[in-house]
């Protein structure tokens, strides 16, 4: 359902995303990780058709991004880290809006919105405006406009943020669900623990380059580590979390 | 031809682009008002809008009245037409500019199916509509006064409508075709940089045009508007919707059927050019600006900043420094108006030398009245854009921290003061310089005019109080603003240039007397200022 090959993307000199080839099937729940800076949310950028790669190419629900992107975007769900979305509007109203984007029948639209009205608890306020709401309501609203024409194909950048344990269950009961039934799922985040636990692989990245890919007993096992955090950790370069911490504290009580 | 019809020819999604229109035209209702406690959006949106449209009023009325004198209806038709087309060349030139050239919606529905010929069309008509109402709240009474000069005649009316909607249109469209061919073809990475330069070229052009209109239309060199009989009027396009009219009363004369129709092919052929250069890759390109923006700066030495060392002072400094360089919309807005000083210069230089007004009093009555003029109307038109933003939600510091809200608001004048009014106060003292007879005079002069721009800042930060950079944009507002300070400063400096002149400069002690008493009372409307700010500013909520 997704596939890259040799997908990059450059800022000038600075390579944010540097040939880039992986594989993602239908049912598959893919953890994609990096730390800060490594080219995640580019990466998803390029795969959502926010920015057109400088390099190699992209395809998502069996289009290419940059050749038919309309078609592979009637296919797929995003759920942004930005987080952006049009505040002045009533959580109905935004909803409205995505699903005439997606030109889905007014009567369908307002059944489905209804749907996660009632699925997030949010039936009470559906018409009050999104400025209004707190950023766990924006996330569940963020969630409903990704899932609201029943996308083949979900993209999510770090969608647990905000979200109580409540709704963060229902979202991953719902992933999970959704993954049963054929969906694919690229979920970037950096709560390890969730994605060890609920990711079916996993590939994490650093500068731009793909570093490990696997399941995540693999890719313990492959650094010789005893949880995805300490893999992580040894991966991407920071060794002595415990030495540093310790310079930065004495750093403070200095001040 | 139904839109729908019309939409699909054009390649454009009807559903999509109502939905986009409709919400566009929402949020930015709704954005009015936000940030002060108490005000309902939809009130603080009316309000607005009643006070833009009053403006744009009051200049109609003025134009209905040039209407309802002048002898030959196409000569006010072409001064009524260039009217129009020079207020909406300014409305896009320092706000509208956004609607093409500013990435934030793409954020939004960057990931929707969207094409980009839609989200385009759906941008322009959001444009189109703000110019509509502006043109209909300007065109009412010059179009009433046709209508019902020398009789009832509709078709007049109807003409001179059809000439103020379309011109006022092919202005809007010819600039954004401008927008829209720099980001055609112009590198993402460079465009800041490049939109820069054209928005001052542009805003010489549009200065200069008006100014080369009125410099034609001079009641000195011609006369009130005599009749026009030259072709070469023809040159400035206002003159082809002005056509309408003469077509309406029965002209055949071939340069008004002529220049009707050219009116018409120029309308089509710019729609088409902005729709060539913005429907192929247009979100792609909005892509690729919004990630341009994102790249690593490039490392600057510490900032200096002079004056502004520490506090609240020093936080504003930085903000409104780092807001120059990289929000697009407040750098525009800015470069729209700074080019003005350098066209009144040249204005003033074309009139005569400059005088020096403690030797003669009449210099107060010189074309070097507008020069003067900016000292004040600047900084005036600068405030209130300082307190909007599209980063509006990053103002949450501002509630958030121990920061004393009045010392926030003053710096944001002492700010315009230090890096506006007095760079400019000394480029215009180094000019008087050169020409006046004593530098004591020029000194004095500057001093008075300084503390006259002071106090003049003062009184627009007690009107329009706002935190830095702490409310969304409100579309519409700036045009308004900017033509209703432009009379009341044309006033106050008719009054108080020629009292300078003729009263108190040609006496060493009332000059003194007068100087102690500005400083005087610009100190104690300081500590006014900060009371009422105290009181103003505790009212004010995050917008965000």
């Amino acid at each position: 359902m997704i596939q890259t090959d040799h997908l990059s993307r450059s800022y000038g000199d600075t390579l944010a995303v540097h040939e880039l080839s992986l594989k993602v099937e239908r049912g598959e729940i893919l953890g994609f990780l990096g730390p800060n800076g490594a080219g995640k949310s580019t990466t998803v950028k390029m795969l959502t058709g926010l920015l057109r790669p400088t390099g190699g190419t992209a395809r998502v629900a069996g289009f290419d991004i940059t050749e038919h992107p309309l078609e592979a975007k009637q296919r797929i769900g995003y759920v942004p880290e930005s987080g952006a979305m049009y505040e002045s509007l009533s959580a109905s109203e935004y909803l409205e809006l995505i699903a005439c984007l997606h030109h889905l029948e007014p009567r369908v639209a307002r059944a489905r919105a209804d749907e996660f009205f009632e699925l997030f608890g949010l039936a009470e306020v559906r018409h009050q405006r999104l400025t209004e709401y707190s950023k766990g309501m924006k996330q569940k609203i963020l969630f409903a406009s990704a899932l609201i024409h029943r996308p083949d194909v979900l993209f999510l950048d770090e969608p647990l943020n905000g979200l109580d344990a409540n709704a963060a269950l229902i979202v991953k009961d719902l992933l999970r669900k959704l993954a049963a039934q054929g969906k694919t799922v690229f979920f970037c985040s950096h709560i390890l623990e969730v994605v060890e636990r609920f990711c079916t692989r996993i590939i994490i990245i650093n500068h731009g380059s793909q570093i490990a890919a696997g399941s995540a007993p693999e890719i313990i096992r492959a650094t010789g580590t005893t949880t995805l955090e300490e893999a992580f950790s040894t991966l991407t370069g920071v060794r002595d979390v415990g030495a540093l911490t310790k310079d930065l504290l004495a750093a403070l009580e200095q001040e | 031809m139904t839109r729908r019809a019309l939409c699909d020819r054009l390649g454009i999604d009807y559903d999509q682009w109502q939905a986009l229109v409709r919400t566009a035209i929402k949020l930015d209702f709704r954005n009015v008002g936000l940030g002060l406690r108490g005000r309902r959006p939809s009130v603080g949106a009316l309000r607005m809008i009643l006070r833009v449209s009053l403006v744009y009023v009051l200049t109609g009325t003025m134009l209905g009245a040039i209407v309802l004198a002048a002898g030959d209806e196409f000569t006010s038709g072409v001064l009524i037409v260039s009217a129009a087309m020079f207020l909406v060349a300014l409305s896009v030139l320092v706000e509208y500019h956004a609607v093409v050239v500013s990435p934030d919606d793409h954020l939004v529905i960057g990931a929707l199916p969207v094409s980009s010929r839609t989200y385009f069309a759906a941008r322009l008509t959001n444009l189109l509509f703000y110019i509509g109402l502006q043109a209909t709240a300007f065109g009412l009474l010059p179009v009433l006064a046709y209508t019902l000069k020398g009789g009832f005649r509709p078709h007049l009316g109807l003409a001179a409508a059809a000439a103020l909607y379309l011109s006022s249109a092919t202005s809007a469209v010819a600039m954004i075709s401008v927008y829209a061919a720099l980001l055609r073809f112009v590198h993402p990475t460079r465009l800041k940089r490049v939109l820069s330069y054209v928005q001052l070229a542009l805003s010489f052009v549009i200065y200069g045009g008006w100014a080369l209109l009125v410099q034609f239309a001079n009641p000195r060199s011609r006369g009130v508007l005599a009749p026009i009989d030259s072709a070469w009027w023809f040159l400035n396009p206002a003159s082809w919707f002005a056509s309408y009219l003469a077509v309406a009363l029965g002209s055949l004369a071939p340069r008004h059927w002529l220049s009707a129709a050219g009116s018409l092919v120029l309308l089509a052929s710019l729609g088409a050019l902005a729709l060539r250069y913005l429907s192929f890759d247009y979100s792609e390109r909005l892509g690729a600006l919004s990630a341009a923006g994102e790249r690593p700066g490039e490392a600057r030495a510490r900032s200096r900043l002079p004056i502004f060392r520490r506090d609240e002072g020093r936080a504003v400094a930085l903000l409104i420094r780092a807001q120059f360089r990289q929000d697009l919309r407040f750098r525009l807005s800015v470069l729209s108006i700074l080019p003005l000083t350098l066209f009144y210069l040249f204005y003033g230089l074309r009139q005569g030398p400059l005088l020096d007004p403690f030797v003669h009093p009449d210099s107060a009555l010189q074309g070097w009245f507008l020069l003067y003029m900016a000292v004040l109307a600047f900084p005036l038109i600068l405030i209130p854009q300082m307190a909007q933003s599209d980063a509006y939600r990053a103002s949450w510091i501002f509630y958030s921290t121990p920061a004393s809200r009045p010392a926030l608001v003053l710096s944001m004048k002492d700010f315009v003061t230090a890096y506006f009014v007095l760079p400019y106060l000394v480029f215009v003292g180094l000019i008087m310089s050169y020409f006046f007879e004593s530098l004591f005079h020029v000194i004095l002069h500057m001093a008075v005019l300084a503390l006259v721009g002071h106090i003049t800042l003062q009184i627009a930060v007690r009107l329009l109080p706002g935190l830095p950079f702490s409310q969304p944009v409100q579309k519409g507002s700036q045009p308004g603003r900017f033509l209703a300070m432009w009379f009341v400063l044309s006033v106050i400096s008719a009054i108080i240039l020629p009292v300078l002149s003729y009263w108190i400069y040609p006496s060493l002690v009332r000059s003194v007397a007068t100087l102690v008493g500005l400083g005087l009372a610009t100190l104690l409307l300081q500590r006014v200022l900060r009371m009422r700010l105290e009181r103003l500013t505790s009212g004010m909520e995050f917008a965000g």
